[in-house]
């Protein structure tokens, strides 16, 4: 397997995807092949960066105006 | 789990009609018996990424806040005939998927939509440049090692506004899995579902916008 036929399937195998003689045949690559497994990691943190995104504050006024409107749909539960 | 997922490809609707309750989640207990610490900690777990989609959709402030506002208006009068035959945190995204839609369906003539693969979009050419390996496939430069930057930096308020916006450069069709995949972090059958799309389909389309956002981080940490 070439490095330019392993950066296809990366994802494939991040995603736990591929069939098990594909993974060997990658995992095989990767132990040998340092540009490959920068790659990976490269893939893997750009990941986690995207990950980060999730972290937005809902503005205040909607934060509000959802709750009340919870409030409002359950009214008895909130005495 | 996996009976929640025998929805047929093509579904893009929430609960279907006629069937008894298959889980019994304690998050959505909660939020039916009136849990307002439960329901703020939803508002607040789930606002980035569902706003990502819908700015994704509407390319305006203003309006993506009001997608997700009757995104959560639509979670609470649905909630009571939420079947649980998907998760309800993918019960949710299906919502948001459907106002955001609807709502760009609307103002349709105001904007562009490029729904088609192009080589000339982001996304779209090769995963690597193919100028980076030689005739036998091989990489020709060893790609940077970030492994020694620092997490302020990684994390940093200007790393990730550009990582967003590379997301928001994307066509729709590969915003939308990376969105709901790795910024929502529901599990690739569920994206699929949601989608109506195929698994193998999702993991190409996770891959091409990978793929870019990795490339953008490359040339900005570089």
């Amino acid at each position: 397997m070439t490095c330019r036929q392993v950066v296809q399937l990366l994802t494939d195998y991040l995603e736990g995807a591929l069939p098990a003689a594909e993974r060997a045949l990658v995992e095989e690559h990767l132990a040998g092949c340092d540009a490959c497994t920068a790659f990976l990691a490269q893939l893997r943190t750009a990941g986690r960066v995207v990950a980060e995104l999730a972290e937005v504050d809902v503005p205040a006024d909607l934060r509000a105006d959802l709750l009340r409107a919870f409030r409002d749909w359950r009214p008895a539960a909130s005495e | 789990m996996s009976i929640a997922y025998r929805w047929g490809s093509g579904a893009r609707h929430y609960p279907l009609p006629g069937v008894a309750s298959l889980t019994t989640d304690p998050e959505l207990e909660a939020l039916r018996a009136g849990d307002e610490a439960a329901f703020a900690e939803l508002l607040d777990g789930y606002h980035g990424p569902l706003f990502r989609l819908a700015m994704g959709h509407l390319r305006d402030r203003d309006a993506a806040e009001d997608a997700v506002q009757e995104t959560w208006l639509q979670v609470l009068a649905g909630l009571d005939r939420f079947e649980g035959r998907s998760s309800l945190k993918t019960w949710i995204f299906g919502i948001l998927l459907n106002v955001a839609r609807s709502r760009r369906r609307r103002e349709s003539r105001l904007l562009p939509f490029t729904s088609l693969f192009r080589r000339d979009e982001p996304g779209g050419g090769p995963i690597v440049d193919p100028d980076r390996f030689n005739k036998e496939g091989r990489w020709t430069s060893l790609p940077d090692n970030w492994a020694g930057l620092p997490e302020s930096r990684l994390l940093s308020r200007e790393v990730l506004g550009r990582v967003g916006a590379a997301i928001d450069e994307l066509p729709p069709k590969l915003r939308e899995v990376i969105v709901l995949h790795d910024v929502a972090g529901l599990p690739s059958a569920d994206v699929a579902a949601l989608l109506g799309i195929s698994e193998v389909n999702q993991r190409v389309r996770l891959h091409r916008a990978r793929a870019y956002v990795r490339r953008v981080l490359e040339e900005y940490l570089r």
